[in-house]
């Protein structure tokens, strides 16, 4: 028969299909049986439990497989006995230098120790160095044989243009052969009576755990450059006053995550070793760090990290020389100088652990000394075909020199 | 009974049938039929944009995204037209629920910098309080280094509120102007978020206080709920061209065309006197889950 309106009248087609959808669903209504069952104390479960019973998965133990790691999205974690802060290299303290000081109970003195002043002042370099330097620069930035893919670039303005990868020399790499070339000329001009007195190592893990007012702090950080003597730095004799920067609102662990684990001390040297002592941290930045937020790193949080890469160095050499269990002030200071670069900035401090105790409520404070950071060039790269080095800064090295010479 | 006969019948006479002849003809039949999916309306608060695959604890990191193209992520089906594309932005999880103490000095927070956010139009500020760190909404005039107070304190002359501080209803004097409002007490304040608006508080009667809303209604909240004084963020924003056909498809929006409706008046002219004052009505009890009977038909 023909489908018309006649027909569509009395036909009823997908009704009952059409019908049973809406119907098919249906909300129980509340009778409070249930409530009444439980107050007489009846089991109420839902039909599903038993017409399609979940099926328990047995775990089997197989020999060989890794333990299953601890979720780091713990809900337990404030609980958690065992969890501390854990600060790494990848962590960045939001507050920059201020958090750091407070975090380590650490004084800023805007200058070097006395020593290191005069020997920056009073230094005789020969007339070839500075070219010495330019070249060893230039060859790390410029004209090294590495050619990777360098990271994306982004425009900010224009987020949809896809831009041609670079190829160029790693980051990495660039910080590396600058560090080493750097330490290779102050060696020479040292001398071997003084060289033989220090040993260079690469990629040294420190790892320290400390209390303070009732927060537990594990760091773990690692040296790219090491620079060890055969004898430990005198500690600078002067007393230096001065308060703590204030955070309020912020506590000094703010942005250093809560992590389950048992933080150990560990100290890369035996005691018995003869250049067990620690002189000189290097520690490259790596320009694709970012706050956890996203937000770039400032000047003051590049700042923050020399400074807790000498404190962690000297902590560790504290547990290492008087027992993982010490606490309190210590009978003899431990120095470590720190240096940080990015490959064109550089920042120098000498850290002065004087005490173990970082509580707040200790009237004994660590020392910081540090100068504000330099730029070892403005530009440096290939123009129509030949290498060029803009603005060159001697003093980064006048002051390298000075440290690694300082006892 | 006639049927069980010929099945008995069947069975007993027929061979088995083979398994690929009756797998293509339940496929076969299967393509014939239509296939009823369930697909959800557009609007009621859904948006058919994005998901934001939030992490199980709060996060400042910022937070990956998938583009869903105006499509139901359940059914996959098209629900919203005109999506599509567009920069994949980075979405910043901001708390909204302000809590302070109940009594005592209110709590002050620290905000260390303000962001831009490419998943929505206000500014969001990053605000560091204990050693928690959680992005807020940022005000017309907020700026690092701003202190911001929090409190549930409602004192009986109104406090005199700062920027970007957070009260109840019931703390802020008449004429303030406020932002991230809750519907209800113990919800989250989910109203007034976009870039530039303002709420303001016109009167207070029993415990009820009236606010007009960016769209100019009034409704009387509870004086309990939770307030953030000052204007958003981007006041600049609705005077900001696109510019160009290319800026809208970065900005994730497909070519549309037939919306401009001059005399059923949609997206058109119409003026009409605003309703009466509402009253914010509690919130609706959870809704029963349904049962699905499987009778197939």
């Amino acid at each position: 028969m023909r489908l018309t309106n006649q027909l569509c009248a009395q036909h009823i087609g997908w009704h009952f299909k059409k019908h049973w959808l809406i119907q098919g669903k249906r909300v129980p209504r509340e009778t409070g049986a249930a409530a009444e069952l439980l107050r007489l104390s009846a089991q109420v479960r839902t039909p599903n439990d038993i017409l399609a019973p979940k099926k328990e998965r047995l775990m089997l133990d197989f020999i060989g497989t890794s333990p299953r790691a601890i979720s780091e999205n713990n809900a337990n974690l404030k609980s958690d006995s065992t969890a501390c802060h854990y600060y790494n290299d990848n962590s960045l303290l939001i507050g920059g230098l201020p958090q750091a000081q407070v975090l380590t109970n650490t004084i800023e003195v805007k200058t070097f120790p006395p020593k290191i002043e005069e020997a920056v002042a009073n230094q005789k370099l020969p007339n070839g160095i500075d070219r010495n330097i330019r070249n060893a620069i230039l060859s790390a930035h410029v004209l090294d044989a590495e050619q990777v893919k360098l990271p994306k670039i982004k425009l900010i303005e224009r987020p949809a243009f896809n831009l041609p990868r670079n190829y160029g020399i790693s980051h990495e790499r660039i910080n590396r052969l600058l560090v080493n070339k750097i330490l290779h000329e102050i060696e020479k001009l040292a001398g071997r009576s003084l060289a033989v007195r220090r040993k260079l190592f690469d990629n040294a893990a420190f790892k320290a755990s400390l209390n303070k007012d009732s927060d537990k702090i594990g760091f773990a950080i690692n040296a790219n450059k090491l620079v060890c003597s055969n004898r430990a730095i005198e500690g600078v004799k002067l007393k230096f006053n001065g308060n703590l920067p204030d955070l309020y609102p912020m506590k000094c662990t703010i942005s250093i995550p809560k992590k389950p684990i048992v933080q150990n001390d560990f100290y890369p040297f035996r005691t018995d070793a003869t250049c067990s002592h620690p002189h000189t941290v290097f520690s490259v930045f790596d320009t694709n760090l970012v706050n956890t937020h996203g937000s770039e790193v400032t000047t003051s949080q590049f700042q923050a990290r020399t400074l807790l890469k000498g404190f962690v160095v000297a902590v560790a050499r504290a547990k290492h020389l008087y027992g993982a269990s010490s606490e309190g002030d210590l009978a003899k200071p431990i120095v470590v100088q720190s240096v940080q670069t990015d490959g064109r900035t550089f920042h120098f401090g000498v850290f002065q652990l004087n005490t173990l105790d970082i509580s707040s409520k200790n009237s004994l404070k660590n020392y910081w000394f540090h100068r504000e950071s330099y730029e070892l060039f403005s530009k440096c790269g290939y123009e129509a075909g030949r290498a060029y080095l803009d603005n060159y800064n001697s003093d980064i090295f006048r002051i390298l020199n000075a440290l690694y010479c300082s006892s | 009974m006639l049927s069980l006969t010929r099945l008995l019948n069947s069975a007993l006479t027929l061979q088995p049938p083979q398994r690929a002849v009756t797998a293509a003809l339940a496929l076969q039949q299967m393509r014939t039929k239509t296939k009823v999916v369930e697909k959800p309306q557009p609007g009621a608060g859904q948006q058919f944009r994005r998901i934001v695959h939030f992490p199980e604890e709060y996060t400042v990191a910022p937070l990956k995204i998938t583009h869903l193209a105006g499509r139901d992520p359940v059914s996959g089906r098209m629900v919203a037209k005109g999506i599509g594309g567009g920069i994949k932005q980075q979405y910043r999880w901001v708390k909204w629920v302000r809590d302070g103490p109940g009594e005592g000095a209110p709590q002050e927070e620290l905000v260390v910098e303000i962001l831009h956010d490419g998943c929505r139009t206000a500014k969001v500020a990053l605000v560091a309080v204990g050693d928690e760190l959680k992005y807020i909404l940022a005000t017309e005039n907020m700026k690092a280094g701003d202190v911001l107070k929090t409190s549930r304190v409602i004192p009986r002359i109104p406090v005199r509120p700062n920027e970007g501080d957070a009260y109840p209803l019931g703390a802020l004097p008449v004429g303030t102007r406020i932002h991230c409002l809750e519907k209800n007490p113990g919800q989250q304040c989910h109203l007034i978020h976009a870039a530039g608006t303002f709420g303001t508080i016109l009167r207070k009667f029993d415990d009820k206080v009236v606010v007009q809303l960016p769209s100019k209604r009034e409704f009387a909240f509870d004086r309990i709920c939770m307030a953030t004084v000052g204007r958003l963020s981007n006041p600049e924003h609705n005077k900001e061209h696109v510019g160009s056909a290319q800026r809208m498809r970065e900005m994730g929006n497909r070519p549309r065309s037939g919306l401009w409706k001059r005399k059923e008046g949609k997206h058109g002219r119409k003026i009409r006197r605003l309703p009466p004052m509402t009253t914010i009505a509690p919130p609706p009890s959870p809704k029963q889950e349904a049962i699905q009977l499987t009778l197939d038909l």
